[in-house]
């Protein structure tokens, strides 16, 4: 019996929106790299302006070039393919746009927050609670309007692709929800509400899963259905992309603490990443393989094709990426490359030449598609094409060169000394690296204002086709019969698939989180460890204000090189059980400058730490830190206020109380008595800063609570005997 | 819930999950494996197809 045809239309509107922000957002996001990228090389570029300096704008570079950029790709990509694989137009228009302007506004707050140093320090989740909570309930109107979608669709079978979209639906929302339970201070304000260890545990659970459900498999999602239109051939192998699928989402959900190897994880929870991370190659080769092999017989059409050129680059760097993250995760390779510059350089191998590339691709394949009638220019893609490449390439050698480089040098030793004591050797080495980096960034950036005139020209010369008509019969109530194949009931209970996801995904981070945050002798407590006073918790939030752990880390893993560096006095390797007040933990993940977790121990003075934050090359010329003069109370020659550093101080007491809710041992006594104890502390570092002739300074500055904060860290453990120091080791 | 926090303080042995984690992947790839092996070529070229005739506006019946 031949069925009726059912006519409707597709929504190219929303899919015309999220193309439009994509260009948009990867013009900005990439300008704001390139400016912190130049900071490196002269810091004083950020014209002495707090919202203008690396650690803030670094937050709005890694948001942006992930949210904003690959973030509309994504959306771009699925809404224009998920309403053709299943022949239906979106289940609801409303949906998409409060989706899409949802999405901006929350770029927009993050573009407005981070600069103003409203951040929790969390990589790539430092957005604060209000907006945290905003993410999930766009986030929830997304899922909502897909599986809405779904489920009136007119094709039975689900594409892989669409898998791989519910795959990223459920996931983000729970690595979200799970990242940024925090308890909040005031509405810009918050503390998360683990510590330490487990603190960093979760980060990088979600950390790298971020990179793993948002900006890889969205972007498989997008290769399984674009790269066949471009190739004009079916997937090479659709059993192969089955296996891809549940392989790498029950994979990649464990292997986050490869992300904290040689730290104070536990040693079982680190060998659980290793394991999983190197099993990984296997699925991500899969699908690059899978990806590539599409091409079969169509090789030839690459020379001729742009959009195939970007596919199969950005396809081919996602298996570098796949096959160096493995690597990385090995202790060996691991104890070489983390914290240098190599990290970046395989970071953005996966941004700029996969999700860039697979972005730009697909751009490219929907312009002449959406707009009928354009002056679309094959040759101008091409040329992007080419800008980009070069650009990547000049952007990823040097980082490498400049980790190997920073690597031995950290590592190097001779009878039992560093031969690089001074930190700041190793940072003057890598400058020429860096300018290149810049320069590789310029061209990149350079691709993508030939393509937005290319989008320009298709875009204002064409019509968009806003409701394209198809035309597909009704789906058929299938019924369970006997004999049927198992697996049909992803076909007929896609919500069941999307429950089943979900259960895979949990599998993994349950076993992984929950022993370190249940068992008491995962994080052995050191007697000595004591919540940090009223006014060093002031310091410590202006550490997080400017992001001071975009540079340095707080984490000194146990080599001789490392202690030797950062503990010359006592050799001490970081202990998990110095962490236990830390709400968030800031061990951060690359060394621009040293590792200040025992900064206190040191025996710098509280002027050494003045003049270094007011002008770093006064006390390490050379440096490439830049000033913070914000932090200072300041007045011209004629004795006029300049700028008025005055540490807030109205939320101490309410900071503690937050603090103390989360377990931190605040008593009421001491929480009463914050302000008193604070003006005593301030008033003693500022005697002794102004017993120094060059030096006025006022107990109420923030610089005052910074140095508190400085001097304090790492300090704790030395109080501890030998005998509770050995038994934790 | 009092109970599950007092069990996971209580249990011994962690350092054996990487080894049951690995049990539980072999043993779900086989699972995963063999459904894509014994799925009639018909039915897997079909799905291959999904993404190529959807342009043309005729319908898959």
């Amino acid at each position: 019996m031949k069925q009726e045809l059912e006519h409707f239309t597709y929504d190219n509107r929303i899919v015309s929106y999220f193309l439009k922000a994509t260009i948009l957002w990867s013009l900005i996001a990439l300008l704001v790299g390139l400016t912190i990228a130049l900071q490196l090389v002269w810091p004083a570029l950020n014209a002495n302006t707090s919202w203008l300096t690396f650690g803030r704008l670094r937050a709005l570079h890694t948001n942006g070039a992930i949210f904003a950029f690959a973030g509309n790709a994504i959306f771009m990509g699925v809404y224009y393919s998920m309403q053709r694989l299943l022949k239906t137009r979106m289940a609801s228009d409303l949906l998409s746009k409060i989706h899409f302007w949802g999405w901006q506004l929350i770029i927009v707050l993050a573009v407005i927050t981070l600069p103003l140093g409203i951040t929790s320090t969390k990589e790539y989740a430092e957005l604060e609670w209000p907006i945290d909570i905003l993410i999930t309930l766009v986030w929830v109107v997304f899922g909502v309007n897909m599986i809405w979608t779904i489920l009136k669709r007119r094709e039975r079978h689900l594409y892989v692709a669409i898998w791989f979209y519910i795959a990223t639906f459920v996931t983000v929302a729970v690595l979200h929800i799970f990242n940024n339970l925090e308890l909040p201070v005031s509405w810009t304000k918050s503390y998360s509400v683990y510590a330490g260890v487990q603190d960093a545990l979760v980060q990088w659970w979600y950390g790298h899963n971020a990179v793993a459900f948002f900006l890889t498999t969205p972007f498989l999602g997008l290769m399984y259905y674009f790269l066949p239109k471009a190739a004009e051939r079916p997937v090479y192998s659709y059993r192969l992309s089955i296996v891809h699928f549940w392989a790498l989402i029950f994979i990649y959900i464990w292997a986050g603490p490869h992300h904290l190897l040689y730290s104070a994880l536990p040693d079982w929870a680190q060998n659980l990443g290793t394991v999983f991370s190197i099993m990984l190659i296997a699925p991500s080769w899969g699908g690059m393989i899978n990806g590539l092999l599409t091409l079969r017989g169509a090789w030839d059409r690459v020379r001729d094709s742009a959009v195939l050129k970007f596919f199969v680059v950005g396809v081919s760097a996602y298996g570098m990426a796949t096959f160096e993250g493995p690597m990385l995760s090995t202790k060996w390779l691991n104890s070489i490359a983390h914290f240098t510059d190599w990290i970046p350089a395989h970071v953005h191998v996966g941004t700029l030449g996969w999700n860039g590339f697979m972005a730009f691709g697909v751009v490219y394949w929907l312009l002449p598609k959406l707009w009928k009638n354009g002056r679309y220019s094959e040759k101008l893609a091409n040329w992007h094409f080419w800008l980009g490449t070069t650009g990547l390439l000049f952007w990823v050698i040097p980082m490498y060169v400049a980790g190997f480089t920073q690597s031995l040098m950290w590592k190097d030793m001779a009878n039992g000394m560093l031969v690089n004591p001074n930190f700041l050797d190793t940072v003057t080495k890598i400058i020429p690296m860096y300018l290149t980096r810049a320069f590789g960034g310029t061209l990149y950036i350079t691709g993508i204002v030939v393509m937005i005139v290319n989008v320009w020209k298709t875009v204002v010369k064409g019509d968009l086709i806003a409701d394209e008509e198809a035309s597909a019969p009704a789906l058929e109530a299938h019924k369970k019969h006997s004999g049927e194949h198992w697996h049909r009931w992803i076909e007929r209970k896609p919500v069941q698939m999307v429950i089943w996801s979900t259960v895979v995904i949990l599998i993994g981070g349950v076993i992984e989180i929950v022993p370190t945050l249940m068992v008491d002798s995962n994080v052995p407590t050191i007697s000595t460890v004591k919540p940090y006073t009223p006014l060093e918790l002031e310091g410590r939030d202006l550490y997080m204000r400017e992001a001071c752990n975009a540079c340095h880390t707080q984490m000194i893993r146990p080599f001789d090189n490392e202690v030797l560096r950062y503990d010359p006095t006592h050799k001490q390797y970081s202990l998990p059980g110095e962490y236990v007040y830390e709400h968030p933990h800031l061990w951060g993940s690359k060394r621009t400058g040293p590792d200040l977790w025992r900064e206190g121990a040191k025996g710098y003075s509280n002027s050494w730490h003045y003049n270094h934050m007011w002008q770093p090359t006064s006390m390490s010329p050379g440096s490439i830190m830049p000033r913070y003069v914000w932090m200072f109370t300041t007045h011209d020659a004629e004795g006029n206020l300049l700028n008025d550093g005055s540490l807030d101080t109205s939320l101490t007491q309410t900071k503690m109380e937050t603090l103390a809710k989360l377990g931190v041992p605040y008593t009421p006594e001491e929480i009463a008595d914050a302000h008193r104890a604070r003006r005593a502390q301030a008033q003693a570092i500022a005697a002794d800063l102004n017993s120094d002739p060059r030096i006025t300074v006022n107990a109420n500055e923030e610089i005052v609570a910074l140095i508190a904060y400085l001097q304090r860290l790492g300090t704790d453990v030395h109080k501890a005997s030998e005998e509770e120091l050995n038994a934790l080791k | 819930m009092s109970r599950l926090l007092t069990f996971f303080k209580h249990v011994d042995g962690w350092s054996m999950y990487p080894i049951v984690a690995l049990g539980m992947f072999l043993a779900f790839f086989a699972m995963v494996t063999l459904w894509a092996l014994y799925t009639r070529n018909a039915d897997m070229d079909r799905y291959a197809k999904l993404p190529l005739d959807t342009d043309d506006q005729t319908p898959t019946l």
